[in-house]
């Protein structure tokens, strides 16, 4: 029996040092697929007509990592020059700007939301490996949601991936920074173990699964393998087809929704039809549950009188209005910049997450913000 | 019954082998919204505040009216019907499946319809 068992932990760490052979070679490919002379895979990436080839960065927000040689990666935000006003992400490098990464952020940011919650990424992503990208749990994690987001899958992959929902839902819960990136760290090891003792049948079957049953949880919590197949993926995608079925489709556009935390304003400001001032007085802001831009759970107000007092006259031409303080619990925002196909939902703000405030520039008075507050907003004074 | 000015997007529909019958709704936005009814006899617009607070939640026009159409001159008590779910052509009022209306958000106008008052 000790014999067989003796055999069998031999066969296991034969298999563990195969698969990782496996993966070491499958890295070049992977490399060597992002920067391939393929003609499909040069074709201009649909996300990254939103990058201009002159930008201003206007803020380093989140390391991405660091690769062996100390290379540091920085997730930017960057506006372009001429306008200082469509801020879009780039990922820098001391060699240059890593423009296929665009590509990830895009779909990453699209349907991400611990991205918008801020310092989580930061925390989270700990190492890159160079020309693997980051192959750790987050990076690795990050690719596969990439994809499964690219695909549509991603709010399923959110509820899957248990870690990085407890992370953004609740990071204190994690310990201290060092000891969250303990537990990532070991997460990742995790990843690996179960790549190497899993390896290619780990793969296939989780294919397999997903594309018998719909249910991709099993191939996506194999993160590395998810990165792995997310290049395949992108591959076909590019070549319009569809990576599980075989399908060749139209590829739909690509919407653009910026997402990353935001600074709230000490006092915001809401304008109401001024026959409606007793009742808020007494009751509060009236709750319509009506739609608009950040979705319709939540209190609208601005971060100025004259913000305020624009958009109530957009909406409400010619109606007096009062402008009352709005008084909320001041804390992060979720910033997000929803593209058209976005606007007048008549529903909460997909993949918003828990965040109690949602934040958005003004379309009616540019320079000022409009938030979105979901909870405990109550009138303050009347100022006007 | 006063009016009050509304900006509204134009739209359109269809209603079975109709197409393209032009309706418009009022541009939601920073949670400001309104509601359009219409007369069931004769197709006068009229629109309902949302943001009234003696609405107390609801999104319906839960109350009878006594007026009349300031059109027709028909009480609109059980005439009134919302829009454009229902609309009135030559041939009468017709239902229309909201799913087949494109709005164009991106060209809004403003023009004065009559207030349905609800007062709590």
């Amino acid at each position: 029996m000790r014999r067989f068992i003796s055999f069998l932990a031999g066969l296991t760490r034969f298999a563990t040092l195969a698969v990782v052979l496996m993966l070491a070679c499958l890295a070049p490919q992977a490399e060597a697929l992002l920067t391939s002379s393929d003609p499909i895979l040069s074709e201009p990436i649909p996300s990254q007509a939103h990058a201009p080839e002159s930008y201003l960065i206007i803020e380093d927000i989140h390391p991405l990592g660091y690769a062996d040689d100390g290379e540091c990666l920085d997730l930017c935000i960057c506006v372009e020059p001429e306008t200082l006003t469509r801020v879009f992400y780039i990922v820098k490098s001391p060699t240059g700007l890593w423009a296929w990464d665009n590509y990830w952020i895009e779909t990453f940011f699209n349907k991400s939301f611990w991205v918008g919650s801020g310092q989580t990424t930061g925390r989270l992503a700990t190492r890159t490996v160079k020309g693997l990208g980051q192959a750790g749990l987050i990076g690795s994690d990050m690719m596969g949601y990439g994809t499964s987001s690219a695909f549509g899958w991603g709010d399923d992959y959110q509820g899957s991936s248990k870690l990085f929902k407890g992370i953004h839902e609740d990071p204190a819960a994690f310990g201290t920074p060092e000891e969250l990136r303990d537990k990532i760290l070991d997460g990742t090891g995790k990843a690996v173990i179960n790549v190497g003792t899993l390896g290619a049948y780990g793969m296939i079957k989780g294919v397999d699964h997903a594309v018998k049953t719909g249910d991709y949880k099993e191939l996506q919590d194999a993160s590395l393998q998810a990165f792995l197949l997310s290049l395949q993926a992108r591959s076909l995608q590019l070549k319009s087809v569809n990576p599980w079925t075989g399908a060749k489709t139209s590829p739909g556009p690509v919407s653009f929704v910026e997402c990353f935390e935001g600074t709230p304003k000490p006092v915001l400001y809401r304008a109401i039809d001024a026959q409606y001032t007793l009742s808020t007085v007494e009751n509060g802001f009236y709750r319509s549950g009506v739609p608009g831009r950040l979705g319709n759970d939540g209190i609208y107000a601005s971060s100025c009188v004259e913000g305020a007092i624009a958009e109530a006259q957009y909406h409400n031409p010619g109606v007096e209005l009062v402008v009352f303080e709005v008084i909320y619990p001041v804390e992060p925002t979720l910033y997000v910049s929803p593209p058209t196909g976005y606007f007048y939902i008549e529903s909460p703000l997909p993949f918003s997450g828990g965040v109690n405030i949602l934040s958005a520039p003004s379309l009616r008075l540019p320079g000022s913000m409009n938030y979105l507050i979901r909870n405990e907003a109550i009138p303050g004074g009347i100022v006007q | 019954m006063k009016k009050i000015q509304v900006r509204c997007v134009k739209g359109f529909g269809v209603i079975g082998n109709l197409h393209n019958i032009e309706v418009i709704k009022p541009l939601s936005g920073f949670g400001y919204a309104k509601k359009f009814y219409c007369c069931s006899h004769c197709g006068e617009l009229f629109v309902l505040d949302l943001n009234n607070p003696a609405l107390k939640g609801s999104r319906e026009l839960s109350a009878s009216f006594n007026e009349t159409c300031p059109r027709c001159k028909i009480s609109l008590e059980g005439l009134i019907v919302t829009y454009p779910e229902h609309v009135v052509l030559t041939s009468g009022l017709e239902r229309m499946d909201e799913s087949t209306i494109v709005y164009d958000h991106e060209f809004s106008f403003i023009k004065e319809y009559w207030l349905l008052e609800v007062t709590a």
